[in-house]
């Protein structure tokens, strides 16, 4: 599929769904609940000093999955992906399928959770296989084979990421399975998803813009 | 062989009712309090997850009187349960949602909840609900 494909140069803002990096987080958490500051120091101490806490700002979370690749559509575990999207929306969709699992409510009791709504300026070669799509379905299947060949082939030529239909958002979503830890830069916080998952109906979500 | 932390908790008095006598609260404990407070923790609980011997030093523990020491097992369980509490803190619309999360049955867990997969488990069991909530529900 790669083989009949050219590459593009591309130059866009890419999207996902996360939480902010640790270190902001843990020093967020630490002020709430500490506010005498021999003892938030002290804390801070007790976590392993200011340097154990983690990346600190956005572009450099991106570089968690490639410094500990996990399983997923584009990878086989041994080598990172940040799976990113085209668009809010997509994001947001492709977070709830993704988020569903790690809740388990009683029925009645939804658990609402919120979530940043992150983005990366991302540029370089890519190539878009979006049209490939009716020949190979498999492309937006729970089937990850055929991803992940593509995913080790796109990162042996050397591409910074691909163009590829989403999933969870049929049928116009895209998303950017990006290959190239260094790739990324100028993260922001775009704004705020709240999901709502619960065990009676689909996950519903809300995004709210800076 | 009695540790020297089980010693000066057995030894300390319990001053209950008289607040005055409390040592300082230190930052460690801080951090412990908030873990308790946010999950909803039995002194049992508690004890478990800190590998104390005795769900008995725990009051000792949280009201000051008997020192967290640094550096140690029990620093590692800690620092790692604190970064859980900090994300699920950071996600929950409801604060109560956070102690609720943690007794939830998830099938994830082989339908126990965290908190009952972190006590059977102990540091492994605390690492990979670390690892669900850390690269799972914090999505990177």
């Amino acid at each position: 599929m790669l083989d009949r494909t050219r590459p593009i140069v591309i130059s866009e803002r890419v999207s996902r769904v996360a939480l902010p990096p640790g270190r902001i987080l843990l020093q967020r958490q630490m002020r709430i609940e500490i506010d005498d500051e021999r003892e938030l120091a002290e804390a801070l101490q007790a976590l392993g000093g200011p340097e154990a806490l983690g990346d600190d700002t956005i572009t450099d979370m991106a570089n968690i999955p490639f410094r500990s690749p996990s399983q997923g559509r584009y990878s086989d575990g041994t080598y990172g992906v940040l799976y990113a999207a085209r668009g809010h929306r997509t994001a947001s969709r492709e977070a709830a399928q993704s988020q569903r699992q790690y809740y388990n409510p009683p029925v009645g009791r939804p658990y609402p959770v919120r979530y940043p709504l992150l983005s990366w300026m991302i540029n370089g070669n890519a190539k878009d296989i979006r049209r490939f799509l009716r020949e190979f379905p498999c492309l937006i299947s729970d089937d990850h084979t055929l991803c992940r060949e593509l995913g080790a082939r796109a990162r042996a030529e050397g591409l910074v990421c691909l163009i590829a239909p989403s999933a969870r958002d049929r049928p116009r979503g895209v998303t950017v399975p990006i290959f190239i830890g260094g790739a990324v830069s100028q993260g922001r916080a775009d704004g705020e998803v709240t999901f709502w998952f619960s065990s009676e109906a689909p996950v519903r979500y809300r995004t709210k813009f800076n | 062989m009695i540790a020297l932390e089980v010693l000066q908790g057995l030894l300390q008095p319990r001053p209950q009712s008289q607040p005055e006598l409390a040592g300082r609260i230190t930052g460690p404990v801080r951090l412990i309090q908030a873990i308790s407070r946010s999950w909803a923790l039995s002194n049992s609980e508690l004890a478990n997850l800190l590998a104390y011997s005795n769900e008995m030093l725990i009051p000792a523990l949280l009201e000051g009187r008997m020192t967290f020491a640094p550096n140690t097992d029990r620093s590692d369980r800690l620092r790692i349960m604190y970064s859980i509490h900090a994300i699920l803190s950071n996600l929950f619309v409801n604060p109560a949602d956070e102690a609720r999360w943690v007794h939830d049955q998830l099938p994830l867990l082989g339908n126990l909840s965290p908190l009952e997969y972190m006590l059977r488990n102990r540091i492994p069991g605390i690492l990979r609900v670390q690892e669900v909530v850390e690269r799972g529900m914090s999505r990177l």
